[in-house]
């Protein structure tokens, strides 16, 4: 058998797995900007591929949107969109995971803000939901100011119910890959 | 006065309907609220707003909002404080929120309006 051949099997073993994996496992998996018309496409992606109870659609609609604007306004890897908008650019993988929905979201940060972001993380997974729900208060009213605030993390935990994954990949020139990750039980 | 309408795209999950209705005071904000230029679309309904109530007409404000991102919610805000004034100052403010039965994140998100603005809120669920 040539090395040829050997090759070409593994690229055809390759894709049926990944072919498998697709189907199986991944409900959308996205990579690039997060533009608005990109959004409508993967929203409409959304509407077809989760067959499940009006409330749970609406929660999975909610998380994939506040994970994306996150990525939109916060990546510091930027793209210009066809409407001659600066977007954010990243990663965006909702797959199965058992009797729950894994949302796991990547995008380039200034090195810098991981602490902070990790430390808002790690005081969001501390609090209960009451807990939760007061500090969103007290950000609601940062937003209304026009002040610096984590609403969006914190919608994110709350509607989720579970609690944030934070990880980071480290890249060269002072930046590093931010992953956040999040769960949605199918039992709604 | 003439009435604000806003009609959101067929398919759109960006831009609500709006319809404030300047004969009858009842005002209407209905469907999704994920958008970019959040400003730009609320401040016409803010401004509309404060223009109908020096008429101290009264106003019934009808949510049927299911999702508010984190950058409406401060517009949504101010609508609610504003109610609230107009209320404060002796004229009639009824305000509804029409939530699906089990959308729970919801229904907290108002309960949590209710709690910053001290505006009461109806709850009805369909």
């Amino acid at each position: 058998m040539s090395d040829q051949s050997v090759t070409n099997r593994d690229k055809a073993s390759f894709l049926d797995d990944f072919y498998e994996m697709l189907t199986n496992e991944i409900v959308i998996a996205y990579r690039g900007t997060f533009e608005k018309s990109i959004l409508g496409v993967l929203a409409q992606n959304i509407e077809s591929s989760v067959h499940e109870s009006t409330v749970l659609k609406k929660k999975f609609f909610k998380l994939f949107l506040e994970l994306a604007q996150n990525i939109a306004n916060h990546s510091v890897e930027i793209s210009s969109t066809s409407d001659g908008e600066d977007s954010g650019v990243g990663l965006l993988i909702i797959k199965h995971k058992g009797t729950n929905y894994l949302f796991i979201t990547g995008n380039l940060i200034e090195a810098e803000h991981f602490l902070e972001i990790k430390k808002i993380i790690d005081n969001i997974n501390k609090l209960n939901r009451e807990e939760l729900r007061k500090l969103k208060r007290t950000h609601f009213e940062l937003a209304e100011k026009g002040e610096k605030n984590y609403l969006g993390l914190i919608q994110i935990a709350l509607v989720s119910g579970h609690k944030l994954e934070i990880a980071k990949q480290e890249t060269d020139n002072n930046k590093l890959f931010l992953i956040i990750s999040a769960e949605l039980s199918k039992e709604y | 006065m003439e009435n604000l309408e806003i009609k959101a795209k067929s398919g759109s999950h960006f831009r609500p309907t709006v319809k404030l209705d300047a004969s009858t005071g009842i005002c209407e904000i209905a469907g999704e609220s994920y958008l970019e230029e959040t400003s730009q679309f609320y401040e016409p309904i803010y401004d509309w707003l404060v223009e109908f109530m020096k008429s101290k007409k009264p106003i019934t404000f009808n949510f049927k909002l299911s999702y508010v991102n984190t950058s409406s919610s401060k517009h949504i805000l101010f609508i609610l404080r504003l109610l609230k004034q107009y209320g404060e100052a002796g004229n009639k403010v009824e305000t509804n929120w029409f939530i699906e039965t089990g959308d729970m994140d919801t229904e907290e998100d108002v309960e949590d309006y209710m709690i910053i603005t001290g505006l009461k809120i109806n709850i009805f669920h369909f």
